[in-house]
Protein backbone atom coordinates (compact mmCIF):
# COMPACT_ATOMS: atom_id res chain seq x y z
CA UNK A 1 0.00 0.00 0.00
CA UNK A 2 1.07 3.60 -1.04
CA UNK A 3 2.02 5.66 1.78
CA UNK A 4 -0.73 8.24 3.35
CA UNK A 5 -1.30 11.54 1.33
CA UNK A 6 -1.06 12.73 5.21
CA UNK A 7 -0.40 10.99 8.71
CA UNK A 8 -0.21 13.32 11.91
CA UNK A 9 0.65 11.65 14.99
CA UNK A 10 0.57 14.76 17.82
CA UNK A 11 1.59 13.90 21.17
CA UNK A 12 0.64 17.22 22.51
CA UNK A 13 -1.06 20.27 20.93
CA UNK A 14 -2.64 23.91 22.64
CA UNK A 15 -2.55 27.21 23.34
CA UNK A 16 0.02 28.20 25.85
CA UNK A 17 -0.49 25.80 28.98
CA UNK A 18 -3.41 24.78 27.77
CA UNK A 19 -3.34 21.20 26.24
CA UNK A 20 -5.77 20.81 23.78
CA UNK A 21 -5.26 17.50 21.96
CA UNK A 22 -3.61 14.48 23.45
CA UNK A 23 -1.56 11.63 21.71
CA UNK A 24 -3.84 12.04 18.36
CA UNK A 25 -2.83 9.66 15.78
CA UNK A 26 -5.09 10.59 12.18
CA UNK A 27 -4.38 9.56 8.71
CA UNK A 28 -5.79 10.07 5.61
CA UNK A 29 -4.99 7.82 2.28
CA UNK A 30 -4.49 9.25 -1.30
CA UNK A 31 -7.85 9.60 -2.37
CA UNK A 32 -9.90 9.36 0.42
CA UNK A 33 -12.61 11.86 2.25
CA UNK A 34 -12.20 11.48 5.96
CA UNK A 35 -14.61 13.31 8.21
CA UNK A 36 -13.45 14.40 11.38
CA UNK A 37 -16.49 14.79 13.78
CA UNK A 38 -16.77 15.76 17.63
CA UNK A 39 -18.85 18.62 19.66
CA UNK A 40 -18.26 22.16 20.02
CA UNK A 41 -14.58 22.30 21.84
CA UNK A 42 -13.43 18.60 20.95
CA UNK A 43 -10.73 20.00 19.18
CA UNK A 44 -10.78 19.35 15.60
CA UNK A 45 -10.11 23.03 14.70
CA UNK A 46 -6.90 22.83 16.71
CA UNK A 47 -6.03 19.43 15.35
CA UNK A 48 -6.59 21.25 11.76
CA UNK A 49 -4.76 24.19 13.07
CA UNK A 50 -1.50 22.13 14.51
CA UNK A 51 -1.28 20.19 10.88
CA UNK A 52 -1.01 23.33 9.26
CA UNK A 53 1.56 24.96 11.85
CA UNK A 54 -0.57 27.91 13.10
CA UNK A 55 -0.98 26.10 16.76
CA UNK A 56 2.27 24.72 18.16
CA UNK A 57 2.46 20.72 18.58
CA UNK A 58 4.67 18.18 19.82
CA UNK A 59 4.90 15.24 17.33
CA UNK A 60 5.46 14.79 13.56
CA UNK A 61 3.26 15.07 9.83
CA UNK A 62 3.90 13.82 7.34
CA UNK A 63 3.06 14.04 3.80
CA UNK A 64 4.07 11.97 1.48
CA UNK A 65 7.97 11.35 1.99
CA UNK A 66 8.36 14.06 3.60
CA UNK A 67 8.40 14.22 7.69
CA UNK A 68 8.25 17.20 9.90
CA UNK A 69 7.12 18.83 13.09
CA UNK A 70 4.63 21.79 11.65
CA UNK A 71 6.08 24.90 12.78
CA UNK A 72 5.11 27.72 10.35
CA UNK A 73 1.78 27.61 8.10
CA UNK A 74 4.16 29.02 5.18
CA UNK A 75 6.11 26.04 4.79
CA UNK A 76 3.26 23.59 5.45
CA UNK A 77 2.06 25.53 2.73
CA UNK A 78 4.59 24.52 0.11
CA UNK A 79 4.68 20.72 1.75
CA UNK A 80 1.23 20.76 -0.05
CA UNK A 81 -1.05 21.26 2.81
CA UNK A 82 -4.22 23.06 1.43
CA UNK A 83 -6.33 24.98 4.77
CA UNK A 84 -9.93 26.04 4.06
CA UNK A 85 -10.29 28.04 7.38
CA UNK A 86 -13.20 28.11 9.71
CA UNK A 87 -15.08 30.94 8.78
CA UNK A 88 -13.77 30.87 5.33
CA UNK A 89 -11.22 33.53 5.43
CA UNK A 90 -11.35 35.15 2.54
CA UNK A 91 -9.90 37.89 1.47
CA UNK A 92 -12.95 40.36 1.36
CA UNK A 93 -11.37 43.52 -0.15
CA UNK A 94 -9.32 41.58 -2.97
CA UNK A 95 -11.18 40.53 -6.66
CA UNK A 96 -12.33 37.22 -6.57
CA UNK A 97 -10.24 36.92 -9.25
CA UNK A 98 -7.02 38.80 -7.04
CA UNK A 99 -8.16 35.72 -4.14
CA UNK A 100 -7.97 32.92 -6.63
CA UNK A 101 -4.48 34.36 -8.04
CA UNK A 102 -3.57 34.87 -4.81
CA UNK A 103 -3.97 30.65 -4.07
CA UNK A 104 -1.43 30.20 -6.16
CA UNK A 105 1.08 31.84 -4.18
CA UNK A 106 3.09 29.12 -3.01
CA UNK A 107 3.77 27.80 -6.13
CA UNK A 108 6.80 28.40 -8.20
CA UNK A 109 8.35 29.34 -11.49
CA UNK A 110 5.99 30.34 -15.03
CA UNK A 111 2.12 29.42 -13.84
CA UNK A 112 -0.48 29.31 -16.01
CA UNK A 113 -2.73 30.76 -13.65
CA UNK A 114 -5.77 31.02 -16.63
CA UNK A 115 -6.01 27.37 -16.80
CA UNK A 116 -5.87 26.45 -13.08
CA UNK A 117 -8.51 29.60 -12.93
CA UNK A 118 -10.87 28.35 -16.00
CA UNK A 119 -10.99 24.70 -14.32
CA UNK A 120 -12.24 25.86 -10.74
CA UNK A 121 -14.45 28.47 -12.30
CA UNK A 122 -16.02 25.78 -14.15
CA UNK A 123 -16.54 23.36 -10.79
CA UNK A 124 -18.17 26.80 -9.17
CA UNK A 125 -20.13 28.57 -12.13
CA UNK A 126 -21.25 31.27 -9.56
CA UNK A 127 -17.09 32.49 -9.36
CA UNK A 128 -17.03 33.31 -13.06
CA UNK A 129 -20.07 35.48 -12.77
CA UNK A 130 -18.15 37.41 -9.87
CA UNK A 131 -14.65 37.28 -10.83
CA UNK A 132 -14.54 41.42 -10.25
CA UNK A 133 -16.38 41.66 -7.62
CA UNK A 134 -15.15 42.11 -4.06
CA UNK A 135 -14.98 38.77 -2.27
CA UNK A 136 -16.46 40.82 1.15
CA UNK A 137 -19.91 41.26 -0.87
CA UNK A 138 -20.55 37.51 -1.78
CA UNK A 139 -23.16 35.32 -0.02
CA UNK A 140 -21.89 33.18 2.23
CA UNK A 141 -22.27 29.81 0.37
CA UNK A 142 -20.17 32.38 -2.65
CA UNK A 143 -17.37 32.76 -0.39
CA UNK A 144 -17.16 29.53 1.17
CA UNK A 145 -16.62 28.16 -2.57
CA UNK A 146 -14.60 30.69 -2.98
CA UNK A 147 -12.07 29.93 0.09
CA UNK A 148 -12.19 26.14 -1.63
CA UNK A 149 -11.46 27.22 -5.19
CA UNK A 150 -8.27 29.54 -4.23
CA UNK A 151 -7.28 26.65 -1.73
CA UNK A 152 -6.78 23.95 -4.97
CA UNK A 153 -5.27 27.19 -6.76
CA UNK A 154 -1.86 25.70 -4.28
CA UNK A 155 -2.64 22.62 -6.15
CA UNK A 156 -2.05 20.70 -2.37
CA UNK A 157 -1.41 17.61 -2.09
CA UNK A 158 -4.62 17.15 0.81
CA UNK A 159 -6.66 19.78 1.91
CA UNK A 160 -8.11 20.47 5.26
CA UNK A 161 -11.34 22.34 5.38
CA UNK A 162 -13.09 23.43 8.62
CA UNK A 163 -16.97 23.64 9.01
CA UNK A 164 -17.75 24.55 5.21
CA UNK A 165 -21.34 23.93 6.12
CA UNK A 166 -21.23 26.60 9.23
CA UNK A 167 -24.17 29.35 8.37
CA UNK A 168 -24.98 28.33 5.53
CA UNK A 169 -28.84 27.48 4.15
CA UNK A 170 -29.06 23.56 4.13
CA UNK A 171 -29.41 23.19 0.23
CA UNK A 172 -26.17 25.29 -0.12
CA UNK A 173 -24.87 22.85 2.16
CA UNK A 174 -25.91 19.88 -0.09
CA UNK A 175 -24.63 21.61 -3.03
CA UNK A 176 -20.88 22.48 -1.29
CA UNK A 177 -20.49 18.81 -0.32
CA UNK A 178 -21.45 17.30 -3.69
CA UNK A 179 -18.97 19.86 -5.16
CA UNK A 180 -16.79 18.32 -2.92
CA UNK A 181 -17.32 14.96 -3.97
CA UNK A 182 -17.35 15.82 -7.52
CA UNK A 183 -13.61 17.13 -6.67
CA UNK A 184 -12.71 14.11 -5.01
CA UNK A 185 -14.07 11.51 -7.75
CA UNK A 186 -12.68 13.66 -10.54
CA UNK A 187 -9.27 15.24 -9.18
CA UNK A 188 -8.86 12.25 -6.35
CA UNK A 189 -8.16 15.23 -3.91
CA UNK A 190 -7.69 13.83 -0.39
CA UNK A 191 -9.52 15.50 2.48
CA UNK A 192 -9.98 16.04 5.72
CA UNK A 193 -13.23 17.62 6.73
CA UNK A 194 -14.35 18.75 9.80
CA UNK A 195 -17.79 18.94 10.39
CA UNK A 196 -20.38 19.60 12.88
CA UNK A 197 -23.58 18.82 10.19
CA UNK A 198 -22.65 14.69 10.71
CA UNK A 199 -24.80 14.09 8.05
CA UNK A 200 -23.71 15.61 5.40
CA UNK A 201 -20.01 14.76 5.87
CA UNK A 202 -20.40 11.27 6.86
CA UNK A 203 -22.69 11.59 3.05
CA UNK A 204 -19.73 12.12 0.76
CA UNK A 205 -16.66 11.18 3.59
CA UNK A 206 -15.13 7.17 2.97
CA UNK A 207 -14.04 7.43 6.46
CA UNK A 208 -15.02 8.97 9.84
CA UNK A 209 -12.82 10.19 13.18
CA UNK A 210 -14.89 11.18 16.18
CA UNK A 211 -12.91 13.64 18.49
CA UNK A 212 -13.95 13.84 21.66
CA UNK A 213 -11.97 16.26 24.53
CA UNK A 214 -8.97 16.25 22.27
CA UNK A 215 -8.67 12.26 21.72
CA UNK A 216 -10.38 9.37 19.25
CA UNK A 217 -12.76 8.28 20.92
CA UNK A 218 -13.97 6.26 17.33
CA UNK A 219 -13.02 6.01 14.02
CA UNK A 220 -14.33 3.52 11.54
CA UNK A 221 -15.83 3.21 7.83
CA UNK A 222 -18.14 6.25 7.10
CA UNK A 223 -21.36 3.93 6.66
CA UNK A 224 -21.06 2.01 9.32
CA UNK A 225 -20.93 5.24 11.97
CA UNK A 226 -23.57 6.41 10.45
CA UNK A 227 -25.74 3.26 10.68
CA UNK A 228 -24.79 2.33 14.11
CA UNK A 229 -27.52 3.48 16.74
CA UNK A 230 -25.38 3.79 19.27
CA UNK A 231 -22.50 6.13 17.95
CA UNK A 232 -25.11 8.16 16.25
CA UNK A 233 -26.64 9.32 19.96
CA UNK A 234 -23.70 9.31 21.71
CA UNK A 235 -21.43 11.30 19.38
CA UNK A 236 -23.47 12.90 16.54
CA UNK A 237 -26.43 13.88 18.01
CA UNK A 238 -28.44 12.40 15.29
CA UNK B 1 -5.44 87.40 -11.49
CA UNK B 2 -1.45 87.21 -12.23
CA UNK B 3 -1.18 86.94 -8.40
CA UNK B 4 -4.04 84.06 -8.40
CA UNK B 5 -1.89 81.88 -10.94
CA UNK B 6 1.61 82.64 -9.14
CA UNK B 7 0.03 81.56 -5.76
CA UNK B 8 -1.49 78.68 -7.84
CA UNK B 9 1.52 77.47 -8.95
CA UNK B 10 3.13 78.01 -5.35
CA UNK B 11 0.45 75.90 -4.00
CA UNK B 12 1.24 73.58 -6.70
CA UNK B 13 4.96 73.54 -5.66
CA UNK B 14 4.43 73.33 -2.08
CA UNK B 15 1.26 70.65 -2.77
CA UNK B 16 4.26 68.30 -4.80
CA UNK B 17 6.14 68.07 -1.66
CA UNK B 18 3.47 67.34 0.52
CA UNK B 19 2.07 64.37 -2.28
CA UNK B 20 5.93 63.14 -1.97
CA UNK B 21 5.55 62.25 1.76
CA UNK B 22 2.09 61.39 1.86
CA UNK B 23 3.04 58.41 -1.08
CA UNK B 24 4.81 57.11 1.63
CA UNK B 25 2.74 57.35 4.01
CA UNK B 26 0.33 55.34 1.35
CA UNK B 27 2.78 52.73 0.75
CA UNK B 28 3.56 51.59 4.39
CA UNK B 29 -0.37 51.93 4.90
CA UNK B 30 -1.05 49.40 1.75
CA UNK B 31 1.70 47.06 2.78
CA UNK B 32 1.50 46.73 6.20
CA UNK B 33 -1.78 48.09 7.67
CA UNK B 34 -0.43 50.89 10.29
CA UNK B 35 0.81 53.55 9.98
CA UNK B 36 4.05 55.16 10.73
CA UNK B 37 4.78 58.36 12.34
CA UNK B 38 8.31 58.41 12.33
CA UNK B 39 7.88 58.33 8.56
CA UNK B 40 9.37 62.16 8.72
CA UNK B 41 12.03 61.52 10.72
CA UNK B 42 13.30 58.28 9.00
CA UNK B 43 13.36 60.35 5.93
CA UNK B 44 15.30 63.29 7.55
CA UNK B 45 17.47 60.65 8.87
CA UNK B 46 18.23 59.41 5.08
CA UNK B 47 18.66 63.30 3.97
CA UNK B 48 21.15 63.37 6.32
CA UNK B 49 23.06 60.58 5.23
CA UNK B 50 22.83 61.88 1.37
CA UNK B 51 24.05 64.93 2.83
CA UNK B 52 26.97 63.74 4.52
CA UNK B 53 27.80 61.99 1.61
CA UNK B 54 28.15 64.94 -0.68
CA UNK B 55 29.63 66.77 1.72
CA UNK B 56 32.52 64.08 1.19
CA UNK B 57 32.70 64.92 -2.18
CA UNK B 58 30.47 62.69 -3.94
CA UNK B 59 28.03 64.19 -6.56
CA UNK B 60 24.53 64.58 -6.15
CA UNK B 61 22.49 61.68 -7.76
CA UNK B 62 25.01 58.81 -6.47
CA UNK B 63 24.39 60.26 -3.29
CA UNK B 64 20.71 60.04 -3.42
CA UNK B 65 20.54 56.79 -4.75
CA UNK B 66 22.79 55.57 -1.85
CA UNK B 67 20.41 56.80 0.76
CA UNK B 68 17.53 55.43 -0.86
CA UNK B 69 19.27 52.19 -0.91
CA UNK B 70 20.25 52.71 2.88
CA UNK B 71 16.80 53.94 2.93
CA UNK B 72 15.42 50.21 2.19
CA UNK B 73 18.03 48.51 4.11
CA UNK B 74 17.63 50.68 7.43
CA UNK B 75 13.22 50.16 7.07
CA UNK B 76 13.39 46.44 6.42
CA UNK B 77 16.22 46.44 9.60
CA UNK B 78 13.82 48.73 11.41
CA UNK B 79 10.66 46.45 10.71
CA UNK B 80 12.82 43.39 11.69
CA UNK B 81 14.37 44.78 14.99
CA UNK B 82 12.27 47.28 16.48
CA UNK B 83 8.43 46.77 14.53
CA UNK B 84 8.62 42.76 14.50
CA UNK B 85 8.25 42.73 18.23
CA UNK B 86 5.10 44.63 18.82
CA UNK B 87 3.65 43.15 15.60
CA UNK B 88 0.10 42.16 15.97
CA UNK B 89 -2.19 41.48 13.19
CA UNK B 90 -5.47 42.89 15.02
CA UNK B 91 -4.33 45.40 17.05
CA UNK B 92 -1.89 48.08 15.26
CA UNK B 93 -2.31 50.55 18.54
CA UNK B 94 1.55 48.66 19.80
CA UNK B 95 2.87 49.31 16.46
CA UNK B 96 1.96 53.01 16.23
CA UNK B 97 2.99 53.76 19.53
CA UNK B 98 6.39 51.90 19.27
CA UNK B 99 6.83 54.71 15.50
CA UNK B 100 6.37 57.41 18.14
CA UNK B 101 9.61 56.64 20.28
CA UNK B 102 11.24 55.96 16.98
CA UNK B 103 9.93 59.49 15.66
CA UNK B 104 12.22 60.46 19.38
CA UNK B 105 15.18 58.05 19.03
CA UNK B 106 15.83 59.13 15.61
CA UNK B 107 15.63 63.31 15.95
CA UNK B 108 18.11 63.00 18.82
CA UNK B 109 20.67 60.44 16.69
CA UNK B 110 20.44 62.36 13.83
CA UNK B 111 21.54 65.42 15.61
CA UNK B 112 24.54 63.50 17.65
CA UNK B 113 25.71 62.34 15.04
CA UNK B 114 25.22 64.65 11.85
CA UNK B 115 24.68 67.91 13.10
CA UNK B 116 22.37 70.27 14.36
CA UNK B 117 23.27 72.84 12.05
CA UNK B 118 20.93 73.67 9.54
CA UNK B 119 22.69 72.09 5.97
CA UNK B 120 21.92 72.68 2.49
CA UNK B 121 21.27 70.01 -0.23
CA UNK B 122 21.78 70.92 -3.79
CA UNK B 123 18.61 70.12 -6.31
CA UNK B 124 18.90 67.09 -9.42
CA UNK B 125 17.04 69.70 -11.27
CA UNK B 126 17.71 72.27 -13.31
CA UNK B 127 17.47 76.00 -11.48
CA UNK B 128 15.39 79.03 -13.17
CA UNK B 129 11.97 78.83 -13.56
CA UNK B 130 9.13 78.76 -16.82
CA UNK B 131 7.77 82.14 -17.63
CA UNK B 132 4.19 81.89 -18.30
CA UNK B 133 3.77 85.22 -18.87
CA UNK B 134 4.20 86.62 -15.32
CA UNK B 135 3.64 83.64 -13.46
CA UNK B 136 6.68 81.71 -12.90
CA UNK B 137 6.74 77.71 -12.50
CA UNK B 138 10.05 76.68 -11.02
CA UNK B 139 11.49 73.84 -12.91
CA UNK B 140 12.31 71.75 -9.36
CA UNK B 141 8.54 72.11 -9.02
CA UNK B 142 8.27 70.35 -12.46
CA UNK B 143 10.61 67.83 -11.98
CA UNK B 144 9.04 66.89 -8.50
CA UNK B 145 5.92 66.81 -10.26
CA UNK B 146 7.07 64.17 -12.80
CA UNK B 147 9.13 62.07 -10.14
CA UNK B 148 5.58 61.97 -7.78
CA UNK B 149 3.25 61.38 -10.90
CA UNK B 150 5.70 58.30 -11.97
CA UNK B 151 6.18 57.07 -8.49
CA UNK B 152 2.24 57.32 -7.78
CA UNK B 153 2.03 54.74 -11.31
CA UNK B 154 4.76 52.80 -10.15
CA UNK B 155 3.38 51.99 -6.57
CA UNK B 156 -0.17 51.43 -8.15
CA UNK B 157 1.14 48.97 -10.82
CA UNK B 158 3.06 46.65 -8.26
CA UNK B 159 0.06 46.97 -5.85
CA UNK B 160 -2.08 46.37 -8.79
CA UNK B 161 -0.42 44.23 -11.71
CA UNK B 162 2.53 41.87 -9.53
CA UNK B 163 2.22 39.09 -7.44
CA UNK B 164 4.33 40.75 -5.11
CA UNK B 165 1.94 43.80 -4.33
CA UNK B 166 -1.14 41.22 -4.60
CA UNK B 167 0.67 39.03 -1.72
CA UNK B 168 1.41 42.42 0.62
CA UNK B 169 -2.67 43.64 -0.04
CA UNK B 170 -3.46 39.36 0.69
CA UNK B 171 -1.45 39.71 3.68
CA UNK B 172 -2.95 43.42 5.09
CA UNK B 173 -6.44 42.04 4.33
CA UNK B 174 -6.35 38.37 6.10
CA UNK B 175 -2.67 37.91 7.37
CA UNK B 176 -3.60 34.28 8.77
CA UNK B 177 -5.23 33.18 5.38
CA UNK B 178 -2.16 34.70 3.55
CA UNK B 179 -0.12 32.29 5.65
CA UNK B 180 -1.76 29.31 4.80
CA UNK B 181 -1.47 30.03 1.08
CA UNK B 182 2.15 30.51 1.64
CA UNK B 183 2.50 34.04 1.15
CA UNK B 184 5.60 34.61 3.82
CA UNK B 185 4.11 37.63 5.82
CA UNK B 186 6.89 38.90 7.81
CA UNK B 187 8.74 39.13 4.26
CA UNK B 188 5.73 41.44 3.20
CA UNK B 189 6.47 43.12 5.93
CA UNK B 190 9.37 43.65 5.56
CA UNK B 191 9.84 44.49 2.25
CA UNK B 192 6.75 47.06 2.85
CA UNK B 193 8.83 48.93 4.84
CA UNK B 194 12.39 49.13 3.39
CA UNK B 195 10.43 50.65 0.67
CA UNK B 196 8.64 52.91 2.07
CA UNK B 197 11.82 54.56 3.77
CA UNK B 198 13.30 54.48 0.35
CA UNK B 199 10.39 56.33 -0.73
CA UNK B 200 11.05 58.78 1.97
CA UNK B 201 14.48 58.91 1.03
CA UNK B 202 13.63 59.87 -2.56
CA UNK B 203 11.27 62.24 -1.43
CA UNK B 204 12.94 63.96 1.35
CA UNK B 205 16.07 64.61 -0.78
CA UNK B 206 13.66 65.60 -3.60
CA UNK B 207 12.44 68.04 -1.14
CA UNK B 208 15.20 69.21 1.11
CA UNK B 209 16.67 71.87 -1.43
CA UNK B 210 13.41 74.04 -0.51
CA UNK B 211 12.94 73.05 2.97
CA UNK B 212 17.09 72.76 3.72
CA UNK B 213 18.44 69.95 5.70
CA UNK B 214 17.66 70.12 9.51
CA UNK B 215 15.86 67.41 12.30
CA UNK B 216 12.88 69.21 11.90
CA UNK B 217 13.05 69.41 8.19
CA UNK B 218 10.00 67.46 7.60
CA UNK B 219 8.14 68.11 10.85
CA UNK B 220 5.62 70.60 9.65
CA UNK B 221 5.28 68.82 5.96
CA UNK B 222 4.54 65.13 7.63
CA UNK B 223 1.37 66.73 9.44
CA UNK B 224 0.33 68.05 5.78
CA UNK B 225 1.04 65.04 3.94
CA UNK B 226 -0.76 63.24 6.59
CA UNK B 227 -3.59 65.46 5.87
CA UNK B 228 -2.59 64.86 1.92
CA UNK B 229 -3.33 60.90 2.53
CA UNK B 230 -6.65 61.66 4.62
CA UNK B 231 -8.14 63.71 1.83
CA UNK B 232 -6.97 61.27 -0.47
CA UNK B 233 -7.84 58.87 0.85
CA UNK B 234 -5.13 56.06 2.76
CA UNK B 235 -5.19 53.59 0.49
CA UNK B 236 -4.94 55.36 -2.78
CA UNK B 237 -1.57 56.35 -4.45
CA UNK B 238 -3.04 58.87 -6.91
CA UNK B 239 -5.20 59.97 -3.96
CA UNK B 240 -2.03 60.91 -2.10
CA UNK B 241 -0.65 63.24 -5.49
CA UNK B 242 -4.04 64.76 -5.85
CA UNK B 243 -4.23 65.06 -2.01
CA UNK B 244 -1.04 66.69 -1.90
CA UNK B 245 -1.89 69.39 -4.33
CA UNK B 246 -5.07 70.13 -2.76
CA UNK B 247 -3.67 70.69 0.50
CA UNK B 248 -1.12 72.56 -0.86
CA UNK B 249 -2.96 75.13 -3.25
CA UNK B 250 -5.11 75.58 -0.16
CA UNK B 251 -2.86 76.63 2.14
CA UNK B 252 -1.50 79.25 0.10
CA UNK B 253 -4.97 80.43 -0.73
CA UNK B 254 -6.40 80.59 2.72
CA UNK B 255 -2.93 82.01 3.81
CA UNK B 256 -2.63 84.47 0.98
CA UNK B 257 -6.45 85.91 0.50
CA UNK B 258 -7.65 84.75 4.06
CA UNK B 259 -6.07 87.67 6.06
CA UNK B 260 -6.15 86.91 9.96
CA UNK B 261 -4.92 83.21 8.79
CA UNK B 262 -0.87 83.84 7.72
CA UNK B 263 1.26 81.15 7.99
CA UNK B 264 1.08 80.58 11.49
CA UNK B 265 -2.88 79.33 11.13
CA UNK B 266 -2.36 77.25 8.24
CA UNK B 267 -1.50 74.28 10.30
CA UNK B 268 -5.59 75.10 11.82
CA UNK B 269 -6.60 74.74 8.21
CA UNK B 270 -5.28 71.48 7.56
CA UNK B 271 -6.91 70.45 10.46
CA UNK B 272 -9.95 71.69 9.52
CA UNK B 273 -9.73 69.67 5.99
CA UNK B 274 -9.04 66.30 7.60
CA UNK B 275 -11.88 66.90 10.35
CA UNK B 276 -14.47 67.95 7.10
CA UNK B 277 -13.41 65.31 4.80
CA UNK B 278 -14.02 62.46 7.69
CA UNK B 279 -17.07 63.99 8.22
CA UNK B 280 -18.13 63.90 4.48
CA UNK B 281 -16.44 60.86 3.17
CA UNK B 282 -15.05 58.47 5.64
CA UNK B 283 -12.74 56.99 3.20
CA UNK B 284 -11.28 59.79 1.64
CA UNK B 285 -11.35 61.62 -2.07
CA UNK B 286 -10.29 58.13 -3.89
CA UNK B 287 -10.76 56.07 -1.37
CA UNK B 288 -12.83 52.38 -1.15
CA UNK B 289 -14.61 51.36 1.81
CA UNK B 290 -14.21 48.38 3.55
CA UNK B 291 -15.80 45.66 1.60
CA UNK B 292 -16.01 43.53 4.73
CA UNK B 293 -19.04 42.50 5.62
CA UNK B 294 -19.96 43.04 9.73
N1 LIG C 1 -6.92 30.70 20.60
C1 LIG C 1 -7.22 29.93 21.67
N2 LIG C 1 -6.65 30.18 22.86
C2 LIG C 1 -6.93 29.42 23.93
N3 LIG C 1 -7.78 28.38 23.91
C3 LIG C 1 -8.38 28.06 22.76
C4 LIG C 1 -8.13 28.82 21.56
N4 LIG C 1 -8.85 28.28 20.57
C5 LIG C 1 -9.53 27.23 21.11
N5 LIG C 1 -9.23 27.10 22.41
C6 LIG C 1 -9.76 26.05 23.29
O1 LIG C 1 -9.39 24.79 22.78
C7 LIG C 1 -10.44 23.88 22.89
C8 LIG C 1 -10.74 23.25 21.55
O2 LIG C 1 -11.19 24.26 20.66
P1 LIG C 1 -11.38 24.01 19.11
O3 LIG C 1 -10.21 23.30 18.58
O4 LIG C 1 -11.73 25.31 18.50
O5 LIG C 1 -12.66 23.04 19.11
P2 LIG C 1 -13.65 22.66 17.94
O6 LIG C 1 -13.11 23.18 16.66
O7 LIG C 1 -13.73 21.18 17.99
O8 LIG C 1 -14.97 23.28 18.27
C9 LIG C 1 -11.62 24.60 23.50
O9 LIG C 1 -11.66 24.31 24.88
C10 LIG C 1 -11.28 26.05 23.27
O10 LIG C 1 -11.80 26.84 24.33
MG1 LIG D 1 -13.89 24.55 15.28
Amino acid sequence: MSAPALRARIEAAGYGRLMVLRDVEIHVSEGEVVALLGANGAGKTTLLRAISGLVRMRGTVDLGSASVTPKSPERMARLGVGHVPQGRGTFPNLTVHENLVAGAAARRGRLDLKADIERWTTVFPRLAERMQQNAGQLSGGEQQMLAVARALMGRPRVLLLDEPSLGLAPAVVHELFDKLAELNRDLGTAMLVVEQNATAALRVAHRGVVLEAGRVALAGAADELRDDQRVRQAYLGL
Amino acid sequence: MELFSQRLVDGLSSGCIYAALALAIVLVFRATGTLNLAQGEMAMFCCFLIWKLTDLGWPLIPAILAGVVAGFVGGAAIERVIIRPVEDSRDHLPVIIVTLGLLLALDSLAGGLFTVDTETLGSPFPSGSWHIGQVLVPYSSIGLFVVISALSGLMWFTFHRTRLGLAMRASVDNPESARLLGIRRSRMLMIGWGAAAALGALAAALVAPQTYVYTGMLQGVLLYAFTAATLGGFDSPAGAVVGGLLVGVLQTMVSGYVGFVGNDLSLMTALVVIIVVLMLKPTGLFGRPDSRRL
